[in-house]
């Protein structure tokens, strides 16, 4: 293959574009002693922040880098397995592409999925290739081999377990379920699928490209330390193209992924350049959701009849053969022969009960009453699991899948020709899955999104026919807890929110002005549980605006305020603002949800004005924003955490992590203080990059052509009351701690997690270095790297003798109004962490006081 | 006189507020006398109307380093002994009973703290605060407010004037030079008259 037929698609790599590496001959200096920073200081109040370069490979392009933490204990090792005497701690790990292979001839390029677990708490990390697939090809474009380039792992872990999910250009097999000659109801068999973008497309500059298939890795880690990585697995066959990956995992149960596979190839939408966009968001009709899970009991076994490959064995049991789990699909009956999907055939009686005759033909209506006739297409699902105890003891999980659909309207994301904004765009389709090892195939769900209503009339809009219109919803996402998270009383888990579903909703089509809609269901996961109405939870009022360009819209809002009222709001009723990205993590009844929005959504396409990062919270499980759980309290505005001075930067990619849940010891206890929830903890992180003309992206979460700039986090220790800030010591304003912020380097795509005390953070990302000499070497490269940031509990007995009063007081005063570096600076009396303690951390000891 | 009224417009003007909460708090200086000379000293009393209980404050004293210098605060009575002044900035405590805890302060005529300066140079020079950052008056923290630990929102300093004179011996030196220089000015008109 030459890059002048068949490019691949970039995907990430314009956002992380590859900067001049070659001066990097000496690669060996990338040693793994702590690193100088020279970013502001620290909100932990560390003297040298802990850095690590995760991947350690800065010549290779490096991206899309993820972390978790497993709950499991082992002995402290380094990467060369050197025991640390006495010290046993729980190991992380952290996936990221590398660019791992180049054709010398071609100059193609393939990037492999990595894995690094340390087993120190972060010092070290044991790599490992875990694809080995850049280098393979299996399949030939114009007589050149395509080289096996893999995309966007995605990274989930139970206690000891650990499971990477990918998709890849290497697809080897045309059968990975093992169907042979037996029946194949979902087409699952078949030879890897190509896309001409020229002809299909009119995109000759992303040539002809192969599909993708998913795969899958499992690892484990024994309580000895041992790391066991498996042979990767090749789920779907590279029939369709598959992309949008998302595995979750229930504990005790197993595990689950969810993907889509759109049969003409991956839409390039409505993206400029191969970089932008690619992302699934717009999909071709007949683009499925499929599901594969395994159990934890088939986990971890292995094939000892395989030999050893790589130091990778075959695991025993394979994940399960792929499943569609929606019904976009095709049935047609041409002379009473049921033809496109096979199990249309195998079981009419459910999968074409009934026959439709429609312009473009005969085809199958389904028991439920579905249409078989293609007109849909699915896309960016998502799964969460619970897990359930059986009467018999059995552990397994019933689950979640939510996911946008077009409305089969028109082509991908609507029809183009469509006056009625109401025939553009997607809805969104829930599917709970009592039992994760039995799930419902060739289903439609339930639309969770709700009908539109008459601006005009505020009644249900219809078409002639009399089915519901929809806004154009998208994006969905879970914010999930067990029932456990609301108690032990069946009464408190029934008036407990388990489960939050946030998706972006608006009149017009794809990239255009959309609100954020909140829905919620008490007491379980079953569709029947989600309350009904939708809440708004991103728009506020107008208060005043002001004529502008019409190429920033015509109007500019200039102040604006949240009520209660505006959560019962239509997209509609504020046409002039914009959200995206939103995110949450719930812990009981406290809920923190956090999502980037411009109150100009024309100007800020324009770079006319720019995204903050808003949060709020809930302590009723969203059903009320209240800026305390006191009934008195009263309705708490959304907080600005990015607080961006200009429209210079804008803020991209925030993260909203709350702690996971205790760590027990078998007997109740806990091994370390940090295995204790602390559920008031949650961290908050963002990006900034260059705030650009956003005409042209296709990506909603990811403004076009922007470079990502520095990340920052800050965090709250009060359920979202108050967030930690550090001392500008210029301006001695208050200021949100850099995660990462390096001259010379783009910072972006950072990952949390944090201990259950929430007293450690754990943090990776994607640096990029731009090519600028003066940066020091040891950050020229592109790579994933690793900070923990060590926040200490608050302490407010300062003199240690187990209660808080006066001669508490005194040792405060001796440190009143002076900052870090002074003599005399005591940080445990520094409560807000901004470097200096003034007469704010006063008022936090005083309310310890008064508490004690 | 015009170049004196400046500053003094310009301190009036420059009238503070600090962030956050609805009660108020205004401050005046009120000087012991009306002028000091190069070399001697001068007191003023920083006196506030305090609306809401306070549990302390913090924030800069402005003023012309050439033409005057602090040198020495006294806190009111009103204030506990680890209030403290570090150079220009002040930082006041309400008092801390061990067993009633954290006291606070309000009321009019609230002495904050007697400042006294010494005399540079001639001239005069106004007399304000300023706050930046997080300074301001602090409220008792407030577990369940919008805002659990709020400052004064509306502070307002009307702003004093501190004018340096030249000391009397200094001023017996100049007076000849003056009426002499008159003299032979009126003495030069005649003759050419």
């Amino acid at each position: 293959m030459s890059t002048g037929t068949a490019l691949r698609p970039r995907h990430s790599r314009r956002r992380w574009s590859r900067p001049a590496l070659g001066l990097l001959a000496g690669a060996g200096l990338f040693a793994l002693a702590p690193l100088a920073w020279a970013a502001a200081q620290s909100v932990s109040g560390e003297a040298t922040p802990f850095l690590r370069n995760g991947s350690n490979s800065p010549s290779q392009a490096t991206t899309k880098s993820k972390l978790e933490a497993l709950t499991i204990y082992v002995p402290a090792m380094s990467s060369a397995d050197v025991a640390i005497a006495g010290v046993s701690v729980h190991p992380m790990v952290m996936t990221y592409t590398d660019t791992t292979y180049t054709d010398p001839v071609t100059g193609q390029t393939a990037d492999d999925v990595w894995a690094a677990v340390s087993r120190d708490d972060g010092a070290t990390w044991k790599r490992i290739n875990i694809s080995r697939s850049a280098e393979k090809s299996s399949i030939q474009i114009n007589g050149v081999p395509y080289y096996g380039d893999v995309r966007k792992p995605s990274l989930k872990t139970e206690d000891n377990l650990m499971l990477v999910t990918w998709s890849s250009k290497y697809c080897p097999s045309g059968d990975p379920s093992g169907i042979g000659t037996g029946l194949d109801p979902f087409l699952v068999k078949g030879p890897q699928g190509i896309v001409d973008y020229d002809a299909v497309y009119k995109r000759p500059d992303l040539g002809v490209v192969p599909f993708s298939c998913l795969w899958a890795a499992r690892g484990m880690i024994e309580t000895s330390g041992a790391i066991t990585w498996f042979a990767p697995e090749q789920i779907s066959s590279g029939r369709r193209d598959a992309l949008q990956d998302f595995p979750f995992s229930a504990k005790g149960a197993g595990f689950a992924v969810v993907w889509q596979e759109d049969p003409e190839g991956l839409n390039p939408g409505q993206a400029k350049g191969p970089g932008e966009g690619m992302s699934g968001a717009t999909v071709n009709k007949q683009t499925d959701i499929w599901y594969s899970r395994i159990t934890k009991a088939q986990f971890s076994a292995i094939d000892t009849t395989v030999p050893v490959v790589d130091g990778k064995p075959k695991a025993l049991y394979p994940m399960t053969g792929a499943v569609r789990v929606t019904d976009n699909a095709a049935c047609k009956v041409e002379s009473g022969v049921i033809k496109g999907l096979p199990i249309c055939e195998q079981q009419p009686a459910t999968y074409c009960a009934t026959t439709v005759t429609l312009d473009a033909g005969t085809f199958c209506r389904t028991a439920a009453g579905v249409i078989l006739d293609g007109d849909t297409g699915s896309s960016r699902p998502n799964i969460f699991m619970q897990p359930k105890t059986a009467s018999d003891g059995t552990v397994f999980a019933e689950a979640g899948i939510a996911y946008e659909e077009t409305k089969g309207l028109g082509e991908g994301g609507g029809d183009p020709n469509a006056t009625d904004p109401y025939a553009q765009g997607k809805l969104i389709r829930y599917h709970h899955l009592p039992d994760f090892r039995s799930p419902a195939v060739m289903n439609a769900g339930n639309i969770l999104s709700l009908p539109a209503l008459d601006p005009a009339t505020g009644l249900p809009l219809l078409w002639p026919d009399g089915t519901a219109k929809y806004e154009n919803a998208r994006r969905v996402r879970f914010i999930v807890q067990g029932k456990g998270g609301c108690g032990t009383d069946p009464a408190q888990v029934a008036a407990c929110t388990t489960l939050v579903t946030v998706y972006k909703q608006g009149i017009d089509g794809q990239g255009a002005s959309s609100d954020i809609m909140l829905r919620r269901a008490k007491g379980g996961y079953e569709f029947s549980k989600f309350l009904a109405g939708a809440q708004n939870v991103s728009s506020p009022t107008v208060l005043t605006s002001e004529p502008t360009s019409s190429e920033d819209g015509g109007v500019k809002v200039t102040s604006w305020q949240w009520t209660e009222a505006d959560l019962a709001r239509q997209s509609w009723a504020n046409p002039y603002d914009d959200s995206r990205a939103q995110r949450g993590a719930m812990k009981g009844n406290t809920l923190l949800f956090g999502y980037t929005w411009t109150p100009n959504w024309a100007a800020a396409r324009n770079a006319n004005d720019k995204y903050d990062f808003f949060v709020r919270w809930s302590y009723d499980g969203g059903a009320t924003w209240r800026t305390t759980p006191a009934n008195a309290a009263t309705f708490a505005q959304p907080y600005n955490i990015s607080r961006l001075p200009n429209n210079k930067s804008t803020v991209i990619e925030p993260r909203t992590v709350g702690t996971p849940g205790s760590i027990t010891q078998p007997d109740g206890s806990f091994k370390s203080p940090d295995d204790k929830q602390n559920a008031n903890v949650f961290f908050l992180s963002y990006g900034t990059s260059t705030n650009v003309d956003t005409n042209a992206q296709n990506d909603e979460d990811e403004p076009a052509e922007a470079t990502p700039e520095d990340l920052f986090y800050t965090w709250t220790d009060d359920a979202g009351r108050t967030y930690k800030t550090v001392l500008n010591k210029t301006t001695r304003l208050p200021e949100n701690d850099a995660l990462a912020r390096r001259d010379g380097v783009a910072e972006g795509e950072a990952q949390l997690r944090t201990t259950p005390s929430g007293t450690r953070l754990y943090a990776v990302w994607n640096h990029e270095w731009l090519g600028d000499q003066s940066v020091p070497i040891n950050f020229q490269g592109s790579d994933a790297w690793f900070r923990r940031i060590v926040n200490l509990p608050d302490t407010y007995d300062l003199d240690g003798d187990g209660d808080v009063d006066a001669a508490d007081r005194v040792i405060f005063m001796a440190s009143l109004n002076k900052c870090k570096g002074q003599v005399g600076f005591n940080p445990d009396a520094d409560y807000d962490n901004d470097g200096c303690v003034t007469l704010v951390d006063y008022q936090k000891w005083l309310l310890a006081d008064q508490a004690n | 006189m015009k170049s004196l009224l400046a500053p003094l417009a310009l301190a009036a003007a420059l009238a503070c507020v600090a962030p956050q909460a609805d009660a108020a708090v205004t401050m005046r200086f009120v000087p012991s006398a009306a002028t000091v000379n190069v070399g001697q000293t001068i007191a003023f009393d920083l006196l506030a109307d305090i609306d809401e209980p306070v549990i302390g404050f913090d924030f800069e004293v402005m003023f012309d380093p050439l033409l005057a210098t602090l040198t020495d605060v006294t806190f009111g009575s009103a204030w506990d002994p680890f209030s403290m002044a570090i150079g220009a900035e002040l930082i006041g405590l309400a008092p801390f009973d061990p067993t009633l805890g954290q006291q606070t302060v309000n009321g009019d005529d609230v002495l904050l703290a007697t400042l006294s300066f010494s005399g540079n140079a001639p001239g005069i020079t106004a007399l304000n605060v300023s706050f930046s950052g997080v300074q301001g008056f602090y409220l008792e923290p407030d577990p369940n407010g919008t805002d659990p630990f709020p400052r004064v929102q509306d502070v307002t300093t009307q702003a004093g004037a501190l004018q340096v004179v030249p000391e009397p011996a200094t001023l017996a030196l100049l007076l000849p030079a003056v009426f002499g220089a008159g003299w032979l000015s009126r003495r030069r008109q005649t003759g050419r008259g």
